[in-house]
């Protein structure tokens, strides 16, 4: 060794880490002595530590090259902290220069455990996340031991060519360890040089675990790509890293890691540091004499952390779904020919499937079934004490269901799409998930388990939602089952655990009502039915009481909807009936006797259970004819689903009990016949890629007014047909429906009509003149109202009614040539949402209005009177509001109550979850 | 024992929700959505009428004739035959009962101009006349817009041009189709299936061309999409008849049929599947001749009656028949129409008793004597009035330059008829009384408006009547309806 030619200048770069003064000893330790130890970097203390040592001194790594007055030809980094063993040196310099390698890096050791391997340097991805190859805790028993050519080594441990490192600058200081390392090698390797790793060079560093990474190295890495990476590459690898990172900071949030601000931060760091990443960069790439290719050579495929994150997540998603044993990676390939996991994949796969439509185009336009707002800012706004933008206008409440729609919507980014996928995707395979673990808590494996999810999300009960297109009980269906699971879960020991529990039942049954506050009592229903079946079990009725303590937790969470709404037509109205094929029918009926009478008897119970709600549930869904409205229905509907899932688990779990035996086998065969059946009615979600929901009706019926002249925001739509044929709710008129809604599309928020208001009748006034033939200008008619077309839904006689009354109208265009429906324009003039006294029209933006302020000028906003519209002075002009155009905005100021309680309502949420998380991780 | 229970309330509860009915469908528009009324006449309220053919130019000379029982805004407007420009317009207002003849050359003067006129009240009607120094013609002006119009009495005979002017006053573009029946059963019209009417605009297509020498034509225009308003128009060397679309009825009334020098012809026409049994009763000046004549009209099998075999004229007739049929009076000097043998066609008039010879009228007795000098060289056609009404408002007396206008009234009822007359324009004399004795034809003259000051007039009477116009001049002849308020 002491015959290698090179003479070392060793310089420890002072970092975060602690421990200079060892590594300062471990340095004076090597067999191969340096020409000259220097250290860089670090505060005083390091300063002081290098006058009392005698070793010299520099801020920074460009002082010391800038000093001249040296012969070595070559430096060693090693970052302050590390321990090298005393032939750590002696190995790197031998082998670099036997090798006419210019970068070498050594084996990096646990300093604890030295037994504990680290890295024996590593490939990268194209993202320049470093690779190791290694498992978290192998072990090194010289596996790695030869020298060989890769990506980078760890910066610990930095062996190079002086007059390279002088050329390139030394690494980054502004980059972390590892990225820097990275970084330095990428750039050594485009002017030529070799990279290599020494395995006999042995450093010991501090294990950094498997905490999260910081933000740093995630922002040294992008810095990293920018400064080695042509345009070429660069043009595709930075949109794909900002999309990388993006997919790993959702897919984090399944493993409760936040690290979405980490992503930003990374992001906003680099454009902060554009500048000077352009300059570095062209440094970098002065004197290159390679390509890009020579990089990838070294690199592996795909995101390694997006790997790392989906394999971790499948960990853990794998260690809770089947029920049973964690997996150990040994026995993955086992684990992958369980039925178990083939049909927790089957149904992860049928139910997205099931709902692929919604990825291209979120939900389908039709009945209940709108677009989330399209933003949501203005959603939430309007939820806490907002406009409620339906129809005319008015100052009631939105139901909750908006304020769920605009945070998922806040979540996706806001985009409306994706959030509606989520939100239908999501509760579906919560819903399955939901209902395995239920099951499993009555003895129900996975298997059967999972088949009863599908049941719950697909079958009957569900379609029947998803025909009535009641988007927010689909939502909350999925969530019901966690509700019921952390009611009956074991009871915690602590009263800190407790408290948690009943916070956390309290949380997720607010999401229950959130979207669809009908469903907030089921739950408690079916929990209170389940008590009574097992009427001798305390636990059963501690869950009853549990939940309902959830119900009142809950409750405050839906204010100020729940405190201002008229909650009697909210469940009166509509006419719920829930109408199946009978041999469905047959199927639940016989497969939840068959079952009942056969199975064990917890089982049995289980399939009592699930025909008692499955025929209370269709009850209540069938409840029209004694007064029950549509959001009974739905709860009808979902303690159905839950009855259906619980019959199905029963039979399938039944038959493979060995004390169903004799005849009670050949009952339970007939149980898992009818099993299958409820299967198989379940499937018929899958055609329609929809979840079940009708096709789209009003997209295509209102896309053609984004292709008119002008902003079809600042117009209306008059929506005629039949009942039932209006997106959301509708109004009568002579038997037939009609409704307005926003153009260019009517969306979620406008789905709920409130009671008439002045402008609301004024309409149906005209209607009444239009049907009964006495003016030949509906145009003229509608305009003020700001209606600039006229769409009638589908064919049939209340199309062809409304038609012959339009079709002798002297100021009414047919425009429905194309056009899937009938639809006209009105020419009449102003027919417009909004209008100066100048004539100018303001778009609707959110549930305001924007435009151009006039001083002095006064504009009429078409929304029903109310005093909280603004800016003042505001005055009512017929049933219009008319108000100062001054300022280019015109909005409705928030009701203040209402406003305090939903922002009372978040914190409210806020501590539940705080108390939930807080039971679970210390109770 | 609780799996027994478990099952017994499964079953109850499942039959129970099987036992709960399904919610009532909801009802269609045909029960709830009101059909609006016909209103054929003049209603108390807004309105718009639809004049097809109307000109104005270098050779014609037209009016929209308007008059109204109340305050009201009239809008002429007249669709301009370039898609790309503006429609031409007048507005004005009528205050309370009043009359007024706009000439179309006040608003424009390019030719052809069909046009709509609204009215924001009602009772108000409108009308419309033509002229040129060779021809005269006009006719009421439509109301209502069917989806299907008969239109009977076309001839495409020697000596006669027939055209067809489709109006399509609305924005939506209309797909037409035109079938014609004639003495000859259905005629074929090649290119007359889906014919396209652009909207705000019209299409006048030569029927003579089409199906020529036919004697007695009707045409049924049905619209697929849109809707129009039809009109048949006759030209002879002398003279120029239009009149618009009606549907079919089982009583008409003509209180004109002819003037001086022309022979009138009643025609009859049944689109149904079953031969319609008809009897015509006659008003003359001295009484009735009720059933004058009876008579089957066969399915697509249009016939021409010479009214003149049963009176002399002039006189009103009304028509009375068992099935739907649609009719048109026809007036001609003798000899222009072919003749045609009527099916079953008999007369057995019978005279009712006149009035006693001093119960004239309290009016002026012109029905006695004869309007105008011994005889006009024109044609004249004319729908008729379904149901007689005891208002009638009619606009357009005296319009014409250097033509007499007639004001007729048949009084079709068992009772005695005291007739309001109001005269209605800028310096129109008061109210006048006459009495009409049942079964009698009346007739008043009227000097022009420019001497009268009377452009229209509105008529009340104690029994139903009816009652229309006749102008008449060397030029030619017009016969014009008069309109009903309902």
């Amino acid at each position: 060794m002491g015959t290698s030619p090179a003479s070392v200048v060793t310089a420890i770069l002072v970092g975060s880490t602690p421990g200079l003064a060892e590594t300062l000893d471990a340095v004076r330790g090597q067999v191969y002595e340096s020409e000259e130890i220097v250290i860089i970097g670090g505060d005083t203390d390091a300063r002081h530590l290098a006058g009392a040592e005698d070793v010299e001194w520099f801020p920074a790594i460009a002082a010391m090259f800038s000093r001249d007055g040296t012969s070595a030809s070559h430096l060693w980094f090693v970052r302050s902290g590390a321990r090298p063993r005393t032939d750590a040196l002696a190995a790197l310099a031998d082998t670099a220069t036997t090798l006419d390698a210019a970068v070498a890096g050594s084996k990096i050791l646990d300093l604890d455990d030295p037994d504990h391997l680290l890295s024996v340097g590593f490939a990268t991805d194209v993202f320049d996340s470093p690779y190791t190859g290694l498992d978290d805790d192998e072990l090194d028993q010289g596996q790695y031991d030869v020298v060989r050519d890769v990506a980078a080594v760890g910066g610990e441990s930095l062996f190079v060519r002086r007059d390279l490192a002088r050329g390139l600058g030394g690494p980054d200081r502004l980059m972390p360890s590892l990225s820097a390392a990275t970084d330095f090698c990428q750039r050594a390797r485009l002017r030529g040089a070799r990279v290599i790793v020494v395995p006999s060079s042995e450093v010991l560093v501090a294990d950094p675990g498997t905490h999260r990474e910081p933000w740093r190295e995630r922002a040294g890495r992008l810095r990293a790509m920018g400064k080695a990476y042509g345009p070429i590459t660069l043009v595709w690898t930075v949109p794909m890293a900002f999309l990388s990172g993006f997919a790993q900071s959702a897919l984090s949030l399944l493993l409760g890691r936040w690290t979405f601000f980490d992503w930003l931060k990374a992001w906003a760091w680099n454009l902060a540091r554009l500048p000077d990443t352009v300059a570095e960069r062209r440094r970098a790439r002065h004197a290159r004499v390679v390509g890009d290719e020579e990089l990838f050579r070294y690199q592996v495929g795909g995101s390694i952390a997006l790997k790392r994150t989906s394999s971790e997540l499948s960990d853990r998603i794998r260690a809770r779904l089947p029920g049973e044993d964690s997996i150990s990676v040994d026995i993955i390939g086992q684990e992958l020919r369980r039925p178990s996991f083939i049909v927790g994949v089957a149904a992860v796969f049928l139910v997205l499937v099931a709902v692929r439509s919604l990825w291209s185009f979120g939900l389908p336009a039709v009945g209940e079934s709108l677009p989330f707002p399209d933003s949501w800012l203005d959603g939430l706004s309007a939820y806490a004490g907002g406009w409620n933008p339906a129809g005319f206008g008015s100052e009631e409440p939105l139901p909750p269901l908006i304020a769920l729609a605009s945070v998922l919507r806040a979540v996706m980014l806001d985009s409306g799409r994706l959030a509606e996928y989520a939100a239908i995707t999501g509760s579906a395979l919560l819903g399955v998930w939901g209902i395995v673990r239920l099951l499993r808590g009555w003895g129900i494996k996975a298997v059967p388990g999972t088949l009863a999810g599908l049941v719950f999300v697909a079958g009957s009960a569900y379609q029947g939602l998803a025909a009535e297109t009641a988007i927010g009980a689909m939502v909350a269906l999925g969530v019901v089952p966690w509700v019921l699971r952390l009611s009956l879960a074991r009871w915690p020991k602590t009263a800190l655990g407790r408290v948690g529990r009943v916070a956390a039942v309290g949380a997720t049954t607010g999401v229950v009502g959130f979207a669809a506050p009908a469903l907030l009592m089921v739950p408690i229903a079916a929990l209170l039915l389940w008590a009574l079946l097992n009427v001798n079990d305390g636990a059963a009725w501690r869950a009853v009481a549990v939940s309902g303590a959830g119900v009142a937790l809950a409750i405050p969470l839906l204010f100020p909807w729940a405190g201002t709404a008229d909650l009697y037509p909210f469940m009166t109205e509509g006419a719920p009936y829930w109408s199946t094929s009978i041999v469905v029918v047959l199927a639940t009926v016989v497969g939840a006797v068959t079952t009942i009478a056969s199975a064990p008897r917890r089982l049995a119970l289980v399939a009592g259970w699930g025909g008692v709600l499955a025929a209370g549930g269709a009850l209540l869904a069938r409840s029209s004819d004694f007064g029950g409205g549509s959001e009974l229905g739905y709860a009808g509907l979902t303690l159905a689903a839950l009855g259906l899932a619980a019959i199905t688990g029963g039979a399938l779990e039944s038959i493979t009990r060995a004390e169903t035996s004799g005849w009670r086998r050949l009952a339970a065969g007939v149980a898992v016949v009818s099993a299958i059946i409820l299967l198989a009615a379940s499937s018929t979600v899958l055609l329609g890629g929809r979840a079940g929901l009708p096709p789209d009706r009003y997209r295509e019926a209102l896309a053609f007014t984004e292709a008119r002249p002008g902003n079809p925001a600042e117009s209306r739509v008059l929506v005629l047909g039949g009942p039932g044929d209006m997106p959301g709710d509708e109004r009568i008129i002579e038997g037939a429906a009609y409704r307005v809604v926003a153009a260019p599309m009517v969306e979620l928020w406008e789905a709920a009509l409130a009671e008439p208001r002045p402008a609301d009748e004024a309409l149906h006034a005209e209607l009444a003149a239009i049907i009964a033939g006495e003016t030949s200008r509906a145009g003229e008619a509608l305009a003020p109202f700001g209606i600039r077309w006229i769409v009638i839904m589908q064919d049939g006689p209340y199309a062809a009614a409304w038609s012959e009354r339009l079709t002798g109208q002297l100021d009414v265009v047919s425009l429905s040539a194309g056009l899937q429906n009938e639809t006209y324009e009105i020419e009449a003039p102003d027919a417009v949402r909004s209008l100066t006294v100048a004539g100018a029209s303001w778009p609707r933006v959110g549930v305001g209005y924007e435009g151009s302020g006039v001083a002095g000028a006064r504009l009429t906003v078409r929304e029903n009177a109310h005093s909280r519209w603004g800016p003042v002075p505001w005055t009512q002009s017929g049933p219009w509001n008319e108000v100062s155009a001054e300022t280019g905005q015109a909005d409705f100021a928030p009701i203040g109550g209402r406003r305090t309680q939903a922002i009372l309502a978040v914190v409210w949420l806020t501590a539940l979850i705080g108390f939930s998380w807080a039971g679970r991780r210390f109770g | 024992m609780r799996r027994i229970a478990a099952v017994v309330i499964i079953a109850v509860l499942a039959a129970l929700a099987l036992m709960q009915p399904e919610p009532v469908a909801p009802q269609g528009p045909g029960i709830g959505f009101p059909v609006p009324v016909d209103p054929g006449g003049a209603v108390g309220d807004e309105s718009v009428w639809y004049c097809p053919w109307v000109a104005s130019g270098a050779v014609r000379d037209s009016s929209y004739d308007v008059a109204t029982a109340v305050n009201v805004e009239a809008v002429i407007t007249l669709p301009n035959p370039n898609p790309t420009l503006d429609h031409d317009g007048l507005s004005f207002l009528l205050q309370g009962a009043d009359a007024r003849s706009v000439d179309t050359a006040e608003i424009v003067r390019r030719g052809e101009a069909p046009g709509i006129v609204e009215f924001d009240d009602g009772p108000a009607v409108v009308t419309t006349a033509m002229w040129t120094d060779e021809l005269l013609t006009g006719d009421q002006c439509v109301v209502s817009v069917p989806k299907v119009w008969h239109l009977v009495g076309g001839t495409t005979a020697e000596g006669f041009t027939l055209q067809l002017r489709l109006f399509n006053p609305f924005p939506e573009s209309a797909k037409v189709t035109v079938q014609a029946i004639s003495e000859f059963g259905s005629s074929p019209l090649g290119g007359f299936e889906g014919l396209d009417v652009p909207g705000r605009s019209w299409v006048t297509e030569d029927l003579s061309r089409v199906i020529p020498f036919l004697d007695n034509v009707t045409l049924t225009v049905q619209t697929e999409t849109g809707l129009v308003i039809p009109a048949l128009v006759a030209s002879t060397e002398t003279d120029e008849a239009s009149w618009n679309g009606a549907s079919q009825s089982t009583t008409w009334d003509f209180p004109v049929t002819s003037v001086p020098g022309l022979d009138p012809t009643l025609v009859l026409s049944n689109t149904g599947n079953l031969a319609a049994s008809v009897v015509i009763d006659v008003f003359t000046p001295g009484g009735p001749i009720l059933e004058a004549t009876t008579l089957l009209v066969s399915p697509n099998q249009p016939v021409r009656v010479e009214l003149a075999d049963f009176a002399d004229p002039p006189f009103g007739v009304r028509v009375i028949s068992n099935a739907p049929v649609g009719a048109v009076i026809q007036a001609a000097p003798h000899g222009t129409f072919p003749r045609s043998e009527i099916e079953g066609g008999h007369d057995h008039g019978e005279e009712l008793a006149g009035p006693p010879a001093d119960s004239g009228g309290e009016g002026d007795g012109a029905a006695d004597e004869p309007a105008g000098p011994a005889g006009f060289n024109g044609l004249a056609s004319t729908t008729g009035n379904t149901d007689p009404a005891t208002r009638w408002i009619i606009p357009g007396i005296g319009v014409v330059p250097a033509a007499e206008t007639s004001l007729w009234i048949i009084n079709p009822t068992g009772d005695q008829a005291t007739v309001t007359i109001t005269p209605l324009g800028a310096a129109a004399a008061g109210p006048d009384k006459i009495i009409v004795f049942p079964g009698w034809q009346l007739e008043i003259p009227f000097a022009e408006v420019t001497e009268s000051g009377t452009s229209g007039v509105i008529i009340d009477a104690t029994v139903p009547i009816s009652a229309a116009i006749s102008i008449s001049s060397p030029r030619g002849v017009a016969f014009i309806g008069g309109i009903p308020v309902e």
